[in-house]
């Protein structure tokens, strides 16, 4: 080996040497700022953006680059070896007079080159880190491990507004999906609905359409529910008190009507729900009257009669159909064929505005479903805590309701519940009960009418429903009697519980757990119906209101109790159900 | 064998300077007992060219040691024994009166001790400041001029002095100028337990005879193989480095250089760290001064070189504390 190849070899060496300390105290450098910008992280509200995850590692190529750029030169290298390697200056003094041809610069790096060769002088330099340098980037990784491990103290907030923002897009979008059901049924019964309906129609979507834009301005779930129970009030101050009633005609009607061959027609139209159907129906029924024999004629007025009496509810309308019964009756065919058609026009409009309140009370549901979202939220929002080590345990309570209709309307079912520390949880939900439920009842002859009450189960998220039908009848007129009909049992249609209610999370040995909600799922609950037998009719008797009182009062509790009436509904319900008691005793 | 031809130092020289280094260490230690450290910084002034004061109390054998190089040299010895009344005339010598062949009277020279080439120059404190300056011209200029006449003094020639630090009363301390002029100040230690020993076991034995083992130019051939051991210009810096912290007025001072001493190491200084490592590097068997030859003669070198103030004499300062704690403040 030559004096140049020895100087280059100490160099390089050297230059390792100083190096890998410096690319060591980069490692720790950025696994330090790494590790601080992770305790901040974590201790403080400050969500670490990319940029300062970035900063770490610009911590260490700063650092990594002092140590490159401060390498030594030839002259440092050689005067640190001389000093590691004892050498007395031999590197230096060789390197520095090496162009010399004077006998002792000669003999010195004669000399110098013996010793490199005898010496392995650059095994004497080995590539070894301090003590220091070694422990600093372990300490570094350590203590980024740690900074790793410790919980975001902004994360259950962050997992909470993530959630509160998704459930208020879920209620936007539920509240979408309904107002462009309310759109459709507009469409279709606009033809049908007077000047004032169709206004009740556009305040509806007005009412919807500023809730969304509320919910999609809300910041935080009680503006969102403050908006929700605006729009409540609204639509509850829309409702059509009637309606209910209305719906037991139409339906009693139908059923009533589709017993004949002549009205079958309009019966099916009317069970159809197309209010112009029914109306072309009507019509048309009136232009077979002057076809009609008189036999037909006669059937068709003891038909007439009887949905005259099955359209009670509706006084309008069964006065229009008894005007009909009565002049086709009497053989007043131009009579009876305006009273069929005014009749039509009548069950039409009934039918429009008994949509255009189910769509209202469909609006309902969906905001009391919405509305229950952003609850659950916020009984989330203000539960905090990490599951315990131990043991805990959490019970919540929650009520579930089903309503199910004979209609086969959709019912809603809720459920709620809570579970604790360690996942071990009791919900309890109390059993909904159907808040509506109708029934046709038919006795032998005819029986005049007919009401249900429908019970609702949901199970498991899964809400079925079913109806049973109580029906009371009471004839009148053409020799029938009234009294108690057939019984009948109303198909119902459970809605599916929609989300977890709120919780109240129990604690054991002094801690809080998690709450978890139990997302209800809408389904449909099995539907049947029963009709008496209408080729053996009997004689139905009459009873007494007093009998039925408490069979109606029962319902209509259950119904109130479901929660999808308001408050001022409740107390008139109540208020009634309560004087008819005093009444009675 | 290749002769340097700017130097005149070929490889038998450089080979002869280690032996013959080795030799007279072996030799002077037949005599002298312990003291290896004083015997080879001796050496080291004697190879350079330079003057030696030896400083210690009676009986470390201070004269010994001298005497006992001048028997492994072959140069002629002197001794002076310098007392309050020694005149300078008595070192240099004098012109007396005498007579001619034919009768008449004239002034002849008569050469003093000094003309010698190695002189012991025992106790020089003890001797007056005038006559202490006589050796002035004879250390710097190795002549001796007497009644206006100047003659050279044998070469080589060198000046080994001696003095006693307890007994001062009526001693005259050595002017700053003529310290300069010793290239190392040489303090002797009193012997440790071994050495005392050895001392023992040599008074009570008939005494070695020495042989003179190198002549006065073989002795000048050294020195000049010794002027060609490359000096590495970061050697060089040390060295400037250190001298220039000793004076109080350069920013290289520390505070402790700054607060007791009064004036700092000439450039004479410079010139025998830089020599003397020389000598020692080829002594140690290597071909090239080190920084290590420079912290090792730092004390030697500088200790009589650095004068104190004031209130480094009250605090009892020693100039060899200041050169150690310079030699710590120096990076290499």
């Amino acid at each position: 080996m030559n004096l140049t190849a020895l100087m280059s070899l100490i160099h390089r060496r050297m230059v390792w040497r100083h190096v890998l300390p410096w690319l060591a105290r980069a490692l720790a450098a950025g696994l330090l700022v790494g590790a601080a910008l992770t305790a901040a992280s974590r201790g403080l509200h400050w969500d670490v953006p990319a940029v300062a995850l970035l900063l770490a590692v610009v911590a260490a190529l700063i650092v990594g680059a002092a140590g490159v750029l401060r390498r030594p030169g030839l002259a440092g290298a050689l005067r640190g070896a001389d000093g590691l390697l004892d050498l007395h200056n031999r590197l230096l003094t060789a390197w520095e007079f090496r162009d010399s041809q004077a006998t002792l610069p000669r003999l010195q790096r004669e000399d110098l080159l013996a010793i490199a060769h005898k010496e392995k002088l650059t095994r004497r330099l080995p590539l070894r880190l301090s003590r220091l340098d070694s422990v600093l980037p372990a300490a570094g990784a350590l203590l980024l491990f740690g900074a790793l491990l410790v919980p975001h103290a902004q994360a259950p907030a962050q997992m909470v507004d993530r959630v509160a923002s998704s459930r208020l897009k879920h209620a936007a979008a539920r509240i979408s999906a309904t107002q462009q059901s309310t759109r459709n049924v507009a469409k279709q019964t606009s033809g049908a609905l007077s000047a004032l309906d169709r206004q009740r129609q556009r305040q509806i979507d007005k009412i919807l359409a500023q809730l969304k834009r509320d919910l999609a301005a809300a910041h935080t779930p009680a503006q969102a529910l403050k908006a929700i129970a605006r729009a409540q009030d609204a639509l509850n101050r829309l409702s059509n008190p009637q309606a209910g009633q209305q719906r037991a005609a139409l339906q009693n009607l139908s059923k009533t009507l589709s017993s004949s061959p002549a009205t079958n027609g309009l019966a099916q139209a009317i069970k159809q729900g197309k209010p112009a159907d029914v109306q072309k129906a009507a019509r048309s029924l009136a232009r077979q009257l002057s076809k009609m024999s008189g036999a037909q004629r006669a059937a068709l007025a003891r038909t007439l009669q009887a949905a005259a009496n099955a359209a009670s509810p509706d006084s309008s309308l069964a006065n229009s159909l008894q005007n009909a019964a009565t002049s086709l009756a009497q053989g007043d065919t131009a009579g009876a064929q305006n009273s069929l058609r005014q009749s039509g026009q009548r069950a039409a409009s009934d039918l429009a505005r008994s949509q255009q309140q189910a769509s209202i009370d469909q609006a309902n549901t969906t905001l009391d479903n919405a509305r229950n979202d952003i609850t659950s939220q916020t009984g989330t929002n203000s539960a905090s805590g990490n599951p315990p080590a131990g043991s805990g345990q959490k019970t919540g309570s929650g009520s579930k309701s089903g309503a199910g209709t004979g209609q086969g309307s959709k019912g809603s079912a809720r459920r709620s519940g809570g579970s604790g520390g360690q996942g071990s949880a009791k919900g309890n939900g109390t059993q909904g009960s159907g808040s509506q439920g109708s029934g046709t009842g038919s006795g032998k002859g005819s029986g005049a009418q007919g009401s249900g009450n429908g019970s609702g189960q949901a199970n498991g998220g899964r809400g079925s429903g079913n109806g049973s039908g109580q029906g009371t009848g009471s004839g009148n007129g053409n020799g029938q009697g009234g009294g108690r009909g057939g019984t009948g049992q109303g198909g119902g249609q459970g809605g599916g519980g929609s989300r977890g209610g709120n919780t109240n999370g129990g604690q054991q040995g002094g801690t809080q757990g998690d709450r978890v909600f139990v997302g209800g799922q809408q389904s449909q609950g099995p539907s049947s119906s029963q009709q008496g037998n209408l080729n053996a009719p009997s004689r139905g008797h009459v009873s007494s209101w007093r009998a039925v009182l408490p069979a109606y009062e029962r319902g209509a509790r259950d119904a109130v109790d479901s929660g999808s009436v308001s408050p001022s509904d409740q107390g008139l319900v109540k208020g009634y159900f309560n004087a008819l008691d005093q009444l009675n005793h | 064998m290749a002769e340097d031809a700017a130097t005149g130092v070929d490889e038998a020289a450089v080979a002869a300077f280690a032996e013959t280094g080795t030799r007279l260490v072996e030799a002077i230690g037949r005599v002298v007992v312990g003291q290896e450290e004083i015997v080879q910084e001796v050496l080291i002034a004697v190879l350079t060219g330079g003057h030696v004061l030896l400083e210690g109390v009676p009986g470390l054998g201070k004269t010994l040691l001298v005497r006992t190089l001048s028997q492994v040299l072959d140069v002629p010895f002197s001794r002076i024994q310098f007392t309050p009344d020694l005149m300078p005339a008595d070192v240099t010598g004098t012109n007396i009166i005498g007579e001619d062949d034919r009768g008449r009277h004239i002034f002849t020279f008569q050469p003093g001790p000094i003309f010698a080439s190695v002189v012991l120059a025992d106790e020089i404190n003890r001797a007056t400041p005038k006559t202490q300056s006589a050796l002035l011209e004879a250390m710097q200029e190795q002549t001796v001029t007497v009644a206006g006449e100047t003659r050279r003094l044998p070469q080589p020639f060198f000046v080994l002095a001696t003095q006693n630090p307890l007994e001062m009363e009526g001693t005259y301390p050595l002017p700053e100028a003529q310290l300069d002029r010793f290239l190392l100040k040489l303090l002797v230690p009193f012997p440790g337990p071994e050495t005392l020993a050895g001392i023992v076991g040599r008074t009570i034995r008939p005494p070695d005879t020495l042989q003179p083992i190198i002549s006065g130019s073989e002795l000048l051939n050294l020195r000049r193989t010794a002027r060609a051991v490359p000096v590495a210009s970061a050697v060089t810096e040390f060295a400037v480095r250190l001298l220039l912290a000793t004076h109080p007025e350069r920013e290289e001072a520390t505070p402790e250089i700054k607060r007791f001493v009064r004036a700092g190491a000439s450039p004479r200084g410079l010139q025998a760290l830089i020599t003397c490592s020389q000598v020692r590097a080829l002594l140690h068997g290597r071909y090239n001064a080190s920084i290590e030859d420079i912290r090792y003669l730092a004390a030697p070198v500088l200790r009589h070189r650095i004068l104190l103030n004031f209130e480094g004499q009250a605090e009892g300062v020693t100039t060899d504390a200041l050169v150690d704690h310079l030699l710590d403040a120096q990076r290499e």
